[in-house]
């Protein structure tokens, strides 16, 4: 990414008089110029690496997850970045890192089938504190108002239906 | 905010990020991330495919010349 453009773009962000189109346009042109740079990698590593450290300035999150299905085996290879001291702490992150999962009947294949991308709000991770799942409450301890794992939670409780 | 990776009708992945901050994701970001997520789903897909078809070759290689092995070692007790 073309460091004036991160520059400008983080300063209109934490500017109160920022313009909204203008943080937006920036951001669009973030994030075409690190889609042009991924053709260019091969290496599947660097490509998630260079994805994570480049979507971090544009839209400032505190912990990435990225997961891939296995063609063949029907696996999902997760991958995190970011991850905050204490989720590494963690014993259910500890157990989720780097490992293959299997995709039939898990939340991840609820994420797959999802139409669009979903904003995760704090009234809804409000409401999954209520499904009292380990994962959820895991989230909701460290203090994250999104996360990937809430969302069959959600799908089940009827808050996804629009 | 949260969106699957599809390249045509095949979901490939998801990614997901997290915050630690109330609406630090607006509407116009989920917007900006499904456009990114639509143009790189299928670089993610192709070099994946590319590491799974190394890491097949490398098995058969491998399985290759146990079987070599196993024959030569049959062969000379023969």
């Amino acid at each position: 990414m073309n460091p004036s453009i991160l520059g400008i773009m983080q300063h209109l962000q934490n500017t109160e008089h920022s313009l909204p189109e203008q943080v937006y346009n920036l951001k669009a042109k973030a994030l075409r110029d690190l889609s042009a740079a991924l053709i260019t990698i091969g290496n599947r590593d660097e490509l998630v690496q260079t994805i994570f450290e480049r979507l971090k300035p544009i839209f400032r999150y505190d912990a990435a997850i990225l997961g891939v299905v296995e063609t063949v085996t029907q696996l999902v290879t997760v991958f995190a970045h970011d991850f905050l001291p204490e989720m590494l702490r963690s014993a259910f992150f500890q157990r989720m890192l780097r490992r293959k999962f299997p995709l039939q009947g898990t939340p991840f294949e609820v994420l797959l089938q999802q139409p669009a991308p979903l904003l995760v709000t704090p009234e809804m991770a409000e409401e999954l504190l209520g499904v009292r799942t380990s994962r959820s409450r895991c989230c909701v301890a460290l203090g994250l108002s999104s996360a990937s794992w809430s969302l069959p939670c959600a799908w089940g409780r009827n808050l996804l239906v629009s | 905010m949260v969106a699957p990776l599809r390249v045509g009708t095949e979901s490939i992945g998801f990614l997901n990020l997290a915050s630690k901050h109330l609406h630090n994701f607006t509407e116009q970001d989920v917007v900006l991330f499904a456009d990114f997520l639509q143009q790189c789903s299928v670089v993610v897909r192709n070099v994946f495919v590319i590491e799974q078809l190394h890491s097949r070759n490398n098995e058969f290689h491998l399985q290759t010349q146990l079987h070599t092995a196993l024959f030569t070692a049959q062969t000379q007790q023969e």
